[in-house]
């Protein structure tokens, strides 16, 4: 079992592992054909960043952290590497959960929840509070949401 | 500031206090370094403006960064796929340490 200098010890879930040895794979074959700028090789390097230093000088940062029974779990994003992971403070201890690969930029989330009030969702939420749903003239899709 | 829910009686929340504008006037900088409370600023009983020190309001914009982060996890079905299979590995002990399958990468490339 290794550990950095800090004693912060890292884990991957067989689903994040997958991605990470994908991705791992995909960069040295960029660059064993030369390709050093492919933006595979760039994303592994970020990928292999946020796990050596980015995530361990903070790993237990509450800006990064989710809400109330999730609030355990940690959102790590840089550039367009989005990467989730369970942090035992106590323990020095993160498990990665899941690596993903984003083409948006990131804090779309405003965007996102506006998307979602205006789509409807929180409509009977909103009539049981006794207000008014949003006036939706104006509403744009955004294709993140589902 | 009395929050209804349904079904129950009426809750007052005591951190909250609603006051005139005259008051505003009279806080000092030691007022607002050392209030407790949240104010509600009105006028002829209409309330105008809300009033808390920046520590809370430091607190409240991080609640909300952490809900808007929860909810871009769960509003995007790969990610949260991915969150759920992830968390489905956890449960099952399928975790290896990143040495471990560093070193066996570069086993590979050997």
């Amino acid at each position: 079992m290794s550990r950095p200098p800090d004693g912060l010890q890292i884990q991957l879930t067989a689903t994040a592992e997958s991605v990470y040895r994908r991705c791992s794979e995909e960069a040295d074959h960029c660059i064993s054909k030369g390709d050093d700028r492919n933006p595979k090789v760039k994303f592994f390097r970020t990928l292999d960043d946020a796990l050596s230093t980015g995530i361990p000088s903070d790993p237990f940062n509450q800006k990064i952290a989710l809400s109330g029974s999730l609030s355990n779990l940690f959102r790590f994003s840089r550039e367009n590497l989005r990467l989730c992971y369970l942090g035992h403070g106590e323990q020095r201890r993160i498990i990665v959960l899941y690596i993903c690969q984003s083409s948006e930029e990131e804090n779309e989330s405003y965007a996102t929840f506006t998307y979602m009030v205006m789509s409807g969702k929180f409509d009977a939420a909103f009539a049981s509070l006794g207000l008014r749903p949003p006036d939706r003239q104006g509403l744009l899709p955004h294709p993140s949401v589902n | 500031m009395t929050q209804f829910v349904a079904g129950s009686i009426p809750r007052i929340d005591r951190s909250v206090e609603h006051v005139g504008i005259s008051r505003l006037r009279k806080l000092n900088s030691d007022d607002l370094k050392t209030m407790e409370k949240t104010l509600v600023l009105q006028e002829n009983d209409q309330p105008l403006a809300v009033l808390l020190t920046y520590e809370k309001f430091l607190v409240l914009q991080d609640q909300l960064d952490s809900l808007m982060r929860t909810i871009c996890v769960l509003s995007n079905s790969e990610e949260s796929l991915a969150l759920r299979s992830g968390i489905e590995d956890v449960n099952k002990g399928q975790t290896t340490d990143l040495g471990e399958i560093k070193a066996a990468l570069n086993g590979k490339k050997r």
